[in-house]
């Protein structure tokens, strides 16, 4: 899997090593877009890079879109140094987090970490490297357009944004509002703090075919929200993808039968990271039942989080539930011809395996 | 010194002969375990669905399959047999262990793995050494017990609470320290969860749930979300057993006062005017 892809194949690749995803997308031409980032435990370097490097790829150039669907750390874990290394890339986040609430939250941690948990510190370091180079971050919400190519022989490419609504975006300003108001619970507050709900969904389509990048978003009690109004939005753009990452690493919440019916086509090609965390196992065995009955095209990027170095001591503390954050990247690769008909072909490496 | 004392297990045992390995099971339940024995493995799998066990000890090659018991393994761990053991403790006790070491799919890395015994007379000294490192404490310390081991020290950030000699355990890893930064996620009545850096750099990062009473009961007031939490872990030789020592350091969440978030707001609101 160390090939990279002709300049007229698209290709979709997701790692994720039980805690954490990235997605590293080629769109033709040599042009990439990275959705999302963890890292590389060996190399303390985001797998996305890693990937690049081992293609012979130089991010520096060859990425023009980096994208942070949203804010929890298992999805952007290593994004300053990646967005740091992708000099030519526009840097877009969910619109959740622009508001001068979630602005004074990032400006709070930077200059009291010990009054948090550390998890605002990536967008930080984004926020740090966008004013390095005198650029903006560029928000993400429903209906708008990351990008847009063509006149290059190949066919058209966008990548449209399906989520975060409006009304999610407002929703997500008035959390963190909340969340400010009472800043003796601040690192409690944020650590509590949801942002699945404000994911950014994208379509990208290549030509007449697309393919669906689910996020980490949910259902909503809200249909202004969540997928009821993100799928509304994936009408709009008219085509059916016939590949999709499957969002918030295939757990019911995420699930919506319109997703499949109005946004895929049948048995479309799938992928999934899975989600290990304290008491917190996704995909469950039920949920790979339910993925199986819709394709059995899907992959997920790590079996389970195996260690296969020497164990820590801490496994050996009584009644300790350990568990490794940065296990072996497992990694998913679809491939295909920038055409019509051609299919999507997989290539898995030694983590990875069918769902 | 606090010594462990084991407690009773619930034990599964999967040979397809079973008779060879019958004598085993009879030691273990003499030793006051409960063992259930079967020679097929959809009726183990049907078990580990229903019922929970501390402990799998599994044959690897059963009906001519050299992989039977690795796979077994990896669809409970790959969490095909549902969730209710997941987390079992298990080892092989087999004809060879090239079996197990040779098969495609690597149990080495699940948790909970205890290794490899070759059938034959050896089993009951491994399993005796196994049995021991499965989580097994005497009852937790009452506060006067541990005020009475502790002797914290001061120190002008945080107050020390020494836990050795209340958390000794038997390990098999080699010798070494360890050292780990960590921030509180979550506390509970019982337990915190924590995220934890490596500061020797070979592990990793890893998130732990562990119990309330891994740390001494004065510093308990700073347990919060966002506390820091510095841990050092020491495996010594005891003798001829290994032990473990453990030293828990936690610092206090930062409290901002209002004043300070007001001003941070309004300047963020003014830094996006400019905009």
């Amino acid at each position: 899997m160390t090939n990279p892809p002709a300049a007229d194949e698209a290709e979709i690749s997701l790692f994720g090593p039980g805690l954490g995803e990235s997605a590293v997308i080629h769109l033709g031409a040599g042009e990439w877009m990275i959705v999302d980032s963890c890292r590389n435990p060996q190399t303390k370097r985001p797998v996305a890079m890693d990937y690049l490097h081992g293609l012979g790829i130089e991010p520096r150039e060859a990425v023009s879109a980096v994208g942070v669907t949203h804010w929890d750390s298992d999805h952007i874990r290593g994004m300053g140094q990646l967005v740091q290394a992708c000099r030519s890339a526009a840097i877009w986040c969910t619109a959740a987090l622009d508001s001068a609430e979630f602005a004074t939250l990032v400006a709070l941690e930077r200059d009291h970490p010990k009054a948090f948990t550390g998890r605002l510190r990536e967008i930080a370091a984004i926020t740090a490297v966008c004013t390095e180079r005198g650029e903006q971050i560029r928000y993400m919400m429903e209906a708008s357009m990351l990008l847009r190519r063509s006149g290059d022989g190949l066919p058209p490419r966008e990548v449209h944004v399906l989520s975060p609504s409006f009304r999610s975006k407002d929703l997500s300003t008035l959390k963190v509002r909340g969340v400010l108001d009472i800043p003796k619970n601040l690192a409690e507050a944020v650590k509590r703090m949801s942002s699945n709900d404000a994911s950014a969904v994208m379509m990208v389509t290549f030509g007449t075919r697309a393919a669906l990048l689910g996020a980490d978003l949910e259902d909503h009690d809200d249909d202004r929200c969540g997928w009821v109004a993100a799928i509304g939005r994936g009408r709009e753009v008219g085509l059916r993808a016939d590949f999709v990452k499957i969002p918030h690493h295939g757990s019911q919440d995420a699930d919506h039968d319109d997703i499949w019916t109005d946004l895929l086509t049948g048995n479309p090609a799938a992928a999934m990271t899975p989600f290990r965390s304290g008491s917190t196992n996704l995909p469950k065995s039920t949920d790979r039942d339910r993925i199986r009955g819709r394709t059995d095209r899907a992959y997920l990027t790590s079996s389970r989080a195996r260690i296969t170095d020497e164990q820590p001591l801490l496994y050996a503390f009584p009644d300790a539930e350990v568990t490794r954050l940065e296990g072996r990247i497992g990694h998913v690769r679809w491939r295909r011809r920038l055409d019509e008909t051609s299919p999507w072909e997989v290539a898995v490496d030694e983590v990875a395996c069918p769902v | 010194m606090k010594t462990a004392r084991r407690r009773a297990l619930h034990v599964l045992w999967v040979d397809d002969d079973i008779g060879d390995v019958a004598g085993f099971g009879a030691h273990l339940r003499h030793s006051g375990h409960e063992v259930v024995m079967t020679p097929k493995v959809d009726e183990a799998e049907t078990l580990l669905r229903t019922e929970p066990f501390d402990l799998l000890i599994v044959d690897q090659k059963m009906r001519s399959d050299e992989e039977a018991g690795t796979r077994l393994v990896g669809r409970l761990k790959d969490l095909e047999l549902g969730d209710l053991n997941v987390n079992v403790h298990f080892g092989f006790f087999t004809g060879s262990d090239e079996w197990v070491y040779s098969s495609h799919i690597d149990v080495g890395g699940y948790q909970g793995y205890l290794g490899v015994e070759e059938k034959g007379e050896n089993f009951e000294d491994w399993l005796e050494l196994k049995l021991s490192e499965i989580a097994v404490k005497d009852d937790p310390p009452r506060d006067a017990d541990i005020a009475a081991d502790h002797e914290p020290r001061a120190s002008p950030a945080s107050e020390r609470g020494t836990i050795d000699p209340a958390d000794e355990l038997e390990a098999s890893w080699p010798g070494s320290t360890e050292c780990w930064d960590g921030v509180v996620l979550d506390v509970e009545d019982d337990a915190f969860f924590v995220r934890l850096e490596d500061q020797t750099g070979r592990f990793g990062a890893h998130e732990a749930r562990l119990p309330i009473d891994a740390i001494a009961l004065s510093a308990r007031q700073k347990l919060a979300v966002g506390a820091r939490l510095e841990w050092r872990l020491v495996a010594e030789d005891d003798g001829n057993r290994r032990v473990i020592r453990s030293q828990i350091e936690l610092s206090p969440v930062e409290v901002l006062d209002e004043k300070i978030v007001a001003a941070a707001l309004q300047e963020a609101r003014r830094l996006r005017q400019e905009l």
